[in-house]
Order: C-alpha cells, then structure tokens, then sequence
C-alpha cells in the first residue's frame, strides 16, 4: 500500500471512528446503535457479514444481537471460563467456520464479540481499526449496561416504595377505623379486603389472589375476596383442605412451588400451580387465609414465590387481621351502645313511673326504697293511688324480665292501674280486670307478681288482693307474724275463664310494720350462694320494730348489703315500709 | 388460574386510542407490541384508556415504563385516562405521572392530544 493510500486509509478509518462516535452518544436505543455501529464496520472493512454477539454472564454464552449481511438468526455458543479469559486478552482470534471474532471487554468484563467472516482479507490496518473499533464499542456497551443496571436499581428501588406506600396506605385505612374517622360497616370491610387481596396480586405479579375467611362452625373457609378471577367469592371451602388446613392449624405461611397439577393439596376450586398462603390471624386465633397463585415472569413463564413475598403478603394479612379485629371490636361497640340506650330507655321509664314524693297517710309512716342494680334495668315497681273516702291505694309488683320489654309491661300496669281505680269496683274485680287487660299486650312467657292493698286510716285497717306475688309480711307489735298471701294467679298470663281473685282484710294496731318487696330482697346472695331469706328480713325488722320506718327502712338495706358482702348484684332491691302509729 | 386481558385499538387521523380491559400482568406485552407496530408505521401520539383495568402488576408498570421511553425516542407523546384511583397511585409512585400526561375522561385526553 503507497503512503498516499495509508494515509487516504486513514483519514477513512478516523471518520468512521468520529461516526461511531457519534452513534454511541446519539441514541438510547441500544439495540438501534447496534445496527448502526455494525454497518460502520461492514462497510469499513469489506467484510460479507458482521453480527454482534454479547455475552450473558449467568448464563455463560453468547447471543446474538445484532447481524448484518447474514441473516439474523439467533444463536446461542456457550463460552468456557477458558475462551472467556482468551477473550479478555482483547487479540483477535479465529473462530467457527472461518470467522474472526474481536473481542469486547472492559475492566476485566467480558461484554461479547465482533464477529466477522472472510478472514483472510484482512490486512493490518483493519485489524488496527476493528482493535479501536472494539475499544469503542466495548465502551459503549459498558456504558449501556451501567444504563441499564441504573434504570432496573431504579424500577426495583420505585417498586420497593410502591409496596411501602401500599402497606402505609392499607395500614392508614385499617387505622382510622380504629380511631373512629369511620364506622366499619360490613361494606367497608368487604372493600378493605377486595383492596388488600388487589394490591396483593399486584405486587406479587401473581396471576391469582384471594382472601378466604373461617366460618362460624370453623369448618368452612368461604372466599371473600378475590382477583382477577371474581367467580370464586362466595365459594366454601372445607378447612381440612390439605395445605389450607396446614396454614390454618399451625398459624403458618405456606409455599407450594412444586407441585403437579393433580395435587391433591392445593385448595381447590382454585386451579394453580404455585401457591402462597399465609394466614390472617388475631388474638383469637387465626380468621382467614390470604392466599395467591402462580407467580409470572416477563415471559408468561411461572417463576417460585420468594421468601421476600412472603413477607410482603404477611405484611398485608396482618392488617386484614387488624382490620377484622377492629370491625368486630366496632359491631361489639354498637351493639353495647344499643343495649345501653335501651338500658337508658328503660331505666327512664322505669323512674317516670315511681311516684315522686311517698304521700303522708294519717296514723301511718311510709317509706320506699328502690334501688337499681345490676347491668340491665329490673321490673319493680311500686305505687300509691287516691281511693274515694279517704282510702289509700299501695301497690308492689315486679314484672318478669329485663330492660325496655320489662318496662313497658310496667308502664301497662301502672296506665291500667289508675285507669281501673277510678272504676271505684271491687279490689278482686279490679284485679281480674288488670290480668284481662295484660294478657293481651304480654309477650310470650312473661308475667306480673302483683300485690295491691287498699289502706283505710278511718278503720285502721287493709283490704288487700296478692295476684302471686311475694308475700308481704306483717310483724305485729305483739312478736307474731303474719304473711299477706290470699288472692289469686299472677297477672298477664292465663286466660280470664282459668283465674279468679280473693281478698282478705286485717285490722291494724299501733306498732304493726307492714313490709311490701320483691324477689330482689330476699333473693339477695352471697358469696356462699346463700340467700338472704325471709327469716332474717323478719329478724331485722323485729330487732329494728321500735326505730321509725326510715330507720327501718335503712336498716333493712344495710343488712341486704352487709350480707351480699362481694359477692355480684343482679337484682333490684324494692321495698315499702308502713309503720302504723 | 385464568388470565382475562383484553386490548383493543381504534385508529384516528393523528393518533391511536388503545383501551385495556382486564388485569394488567405480563400480558402487557400486548399494549407495547401494539405501540411498536404503530410506532413503526408512523403513529407518534397515542391515547390509552385504562377504565376497565382496575389492577396493574409490577410488571404492567415496567412494561407502560418501556412504552413511554420508546415513544420519547421518536419524539412521541402518550396520554392516559381513565386510571382507578390505586393505579393512579402507582403511576405516581413509579414516577410515570411525572413522564405522562393523566386525565380523568377519555374526551379530555383526545381532545387534549389532537392539540398537540
């Protein structure tokens, strides 16, 4: 070659590099900066065909990326740590059929080959410039791969904060309703899990994704959530269900990477592969399963749950656990909020009904005494009523249940009590009257003790009907006793035609006590399940007989309290005291 | 497991509109070979309607990634609509809100396309 040829030559090959140049730093597209740099090469050194094959390092072979004058076929030659330390000596070498490959590599990494055919064309100066040519390039592609590694630190650094943000996002959720911002509703719920089981599947790149909850006899899981596949919600389950009973009995996540498809472990109706489960617990055990399926590469192909997803999908069952945990914690609030104001309902009409102030009777000393005990609201009831000529009405009575049905049956029976004494009738009459009138309004079962006296100051004596209540006592001054107890049936449960009333009347003396009470008094118990008993509520007041009827009275529930000592209260305590002077 | 994606394309003058319908996982692909194939033929601007997806995967998101750095090479632009709240978030999160134009309607987004 003449000097004016080299230098032509060269003059060649520095523009060829200043055009490689400027492919290298014109374009993103790897794969179009291939093309372009293989044409470079195919037209400086009139080679018939140039392809390039990178080097995949996991893999240990080359693969084509880029080809020109043969057609692109993509072939894979694996590459023996021998050939690959050759390689980084950076010389060029023969290769198969006749080819040359240059060598590309860079700070000890081998990045891949030029391979070129027709080697024995080959002069000095190509080989000069295909040695920059692959300086070059190698560069190039150091820089792409770095590119490239940046770009998937930074997918992987983006998807690790969208699985944060996602857990905060869920754990914001669960919370404020913990905080009370919103009621739970078992809409909410269901939206909350259909989010959880979503965000789930998203993250995991599962194909599949479900949340399936224990049922009450815990021998079902019935699936409450699930994606993409909404066919399945509502389906059951059975508990004993291979790995689900595994996951549910332990209290353990689950993987299943390799199992046939005729496994008879996998839950079915759900048809999968691979499988993750991990379990939905609370302080009460475990409530459900989160679970997904068949996780998927790029490809399509199915690739094994890693030890990471499951903890990410453990990070999302436990704020399912905390989210069922506060719903169910929210519907106990409720429904004690309920029974509250029902308490609240009762105990206001219980209270309206009571009379306001005890009426003074001449020749006589009467108190009452009621106190409320116990979680829900008692059906005592007592009561005074004008009468013609002077004669007083006293009543006692205790309806049977609790809460607002028992103080409506209340309420009825003091409305038909002032209704029917105006009548001016008989005490049995009236009496028969109330049991016809409380039938038909009393709920199944429930009944009223009713005791009524009619006081007359003139005579100093009591007419009296007990409609099956408690006997009232009366203690004589002289020591002796007497229990109140003619009349007839409770009231508000048997038809008219089954019961009928008597009545009796007693004379009184000056210094007799007469006690009217319920069941809560002698009933009370302590801690031995003793009851506090007739007996010594007749002891007490004998021991008390000469103090007035409010000291009794006061006596009386000092003993009652004294007695029960710790042990629990359910019942009301309602008592009358009449002391006749 | 039965994976359910549907994609459908509707060409206009100026722009292509691509509605997905379906979980958004590795079947992507489709939407980014479709992109290719219009990309190929011309088409620079494109509308995709994401109203009847309602999850999108990691890999769903890295495919939507490669589609929006494609089409900055030819200069070309991509506007979506319709995104459900969660994807809307992901899209943020994944810094694709800050590379693409997001609208609530699929009318604010052709509209919005045809001006540029």
């Amino acid at each position: 070659m003449t000097l004016e040829n080299k230098i032509s030559k060269l003059e060649q090959n520095i523009s060829l590099l200043n055009d490689i140049g400027e492919v290298i730093s014109s374009s993103d597209d790897i794969n179009r900066s291939f093309k372009s740099l293989l044409q470079i090469v195919f037209s400086a050194v009139n080679s018939s065909a140039v392809s390039l094959l990178l080097f995949d390092p996991q893999k240990r072979e080359l693969k084509t990326a880029a080809a020109i004058g043969i057609k692109e076929k993509k072939i894979s030659i694996p590459i023996s740590k021998e050939l690959e330390s050759k390689l980084l000596n950076k010389a060029p070498m023969p290769a198969l059929k006749a080819k040359i490959w240059m060598p590309l590599s860079f700070k000890e990494e081998l990045l891949g080959v030029i391979s070129l055919s027709d080697y024995n064309d080959y002069n000095e100066q190509d080989f000069h410039f295909l040695s920059l040519f692959s300086q070059y390039i190698s560069i190039a592609l150091y820089n792409f791969k770095l590119q490239r590694t940046l770009k998937q630190v930074e997918l992987h650094l983006n998807l690790k904060s969208l699985e944060l943000e996602t857990m905060v996002d869920i754990s914001r959720e669960v919370n404020s309703v913990a905080d009370g911002v919103i009621g739970l509703s078992s809409g909410e719920i269901s939206k909350l899990m259909d989010e959880i089981t979503s965000r789930t599947l998203a993250l995991l790149d599962a194909s599949g994704c479900c949340l399936m909850l224990i049922n009450d006899k815990s021998d079902h899981f019935q699936i409450s959530s699930s994606f993409p596949d909404l066919d399945l919600v509502g389906q059951n389950i059975p508990v004993e269900n291979g790995v689900l009973w595994e996951i549910f009995s332990k209290g353990e996540p689950k993987t299943v990477n390799r199992c046939s498809k005729k496994s008879s472990s996998l839950p079915m109706p759900i048809k999968c592969q691979k499988f993750l489960g991990v379990p939905i617990s609370s302080q009460e055990g475990v409530l459900g399963i989160l679970c997904a399926f068949d996780k998927v590469n790029r490809d399509g192909s199915m690739i094994d749950f890693s030890e990471s997803d499951q903890s990410l999908i453990y990070g999302f069952a436990n704020q399912a656990g905390i989210a069922l945990e506060n719903a169910k914690l929210y519907k106990e609030a409720i429904e004690k909020r309920v029974i509250q104001a029902e308490i609240k309902a009762a105990a206001d009409i219980q209270n309206s009904l009571f009379p306001k102030v005890i009426p003074q009777i001449q020749g006589f000393d009467i108190v009452a005494m009621n106190q409320q005990r116990g979680n829900n609201v008692g059906g005592d009831y007592y009561d005074f009523l004008d009468e013609d000529e002077g004669q007083r009405g006293l009543l006692i009575a205790d309806v049977s249940g609790k809460g607002l049905q028992a103080a409506l049956s209340m309420a009825r029976l003091c409305a038909g009590v002032h209704s029917e004494v105006e009548h001016r009738m008989s005490l049995t009459e009236m009496v028969y009257r109330l049991n016809n009138l409380l039938r038909k309004k009393m709920p199944f079962g429930k009944y009223i003790t009713f005791f009524y006296a009619s006081l007359d100051p003139k005579t100093k004596s009591v007419n009296y009907v007990n409609a099956g209540h408690e006997f009232p006592m009366l203690l004589r001054s002289d020591g002796s006793r007497k229990d109140l107890d003619v009349g007839g049936f409770f009231l508000g449960m048997f038809e008219p035609e089954m019961v009928s009333y008597e009545s009796e009347e007693i004379k009184l003396y000056p210094g007799d006590i007469l006690l009217l009470y319920t069941d809560g008094v002698t009933d009370a118990t302590n801690r031995y399940e003793e009851t506090f008993g007739k007996d010594r509520l007749e002891s007490v007041i004998k021991t008390h007989a000469h103090l007035s009827a409010e000291e009794i009275k006061e006596e009386v529930y000092n003993a009652v309290i004294d007695f029960e000592g710790s042990a629990p209260r359910f019942d009301d305590l309602t008592f009358v005291v009449i002391k006749v002077r | 497991m039965t994976d359910k994606f549907n994609l459908t394309v509707k060409k206009e003058a100026d722009f292509a509109l691509l509605s997905t319908e379906g979980y958004i996982n590795h079947l992507g692909e489709k939407i980014e070979a479709e992109c290719s194939s219009l990309i190929n033929v011309g088409y620079k601007k494109f509308v995709l309607n994401l109203e009847k997806s309602k999850v999108i995967s990691s890999i769903g998101l890295a495919i939507f990634i490669e589609i929006i750095e494609k089409l900055q090479q030819v200069n070309g632009i991509i506007y979506f609509c319709c995104l459900a709240p969660v994807i809307q978030k992901s899209f943020k999160i994944m810094g694709l809100a800050q590379k693409v134009s997001i609208f609530e309607t699929e009318a604010e987004a052709t509209e919005a396309i045809r001006k540029v």
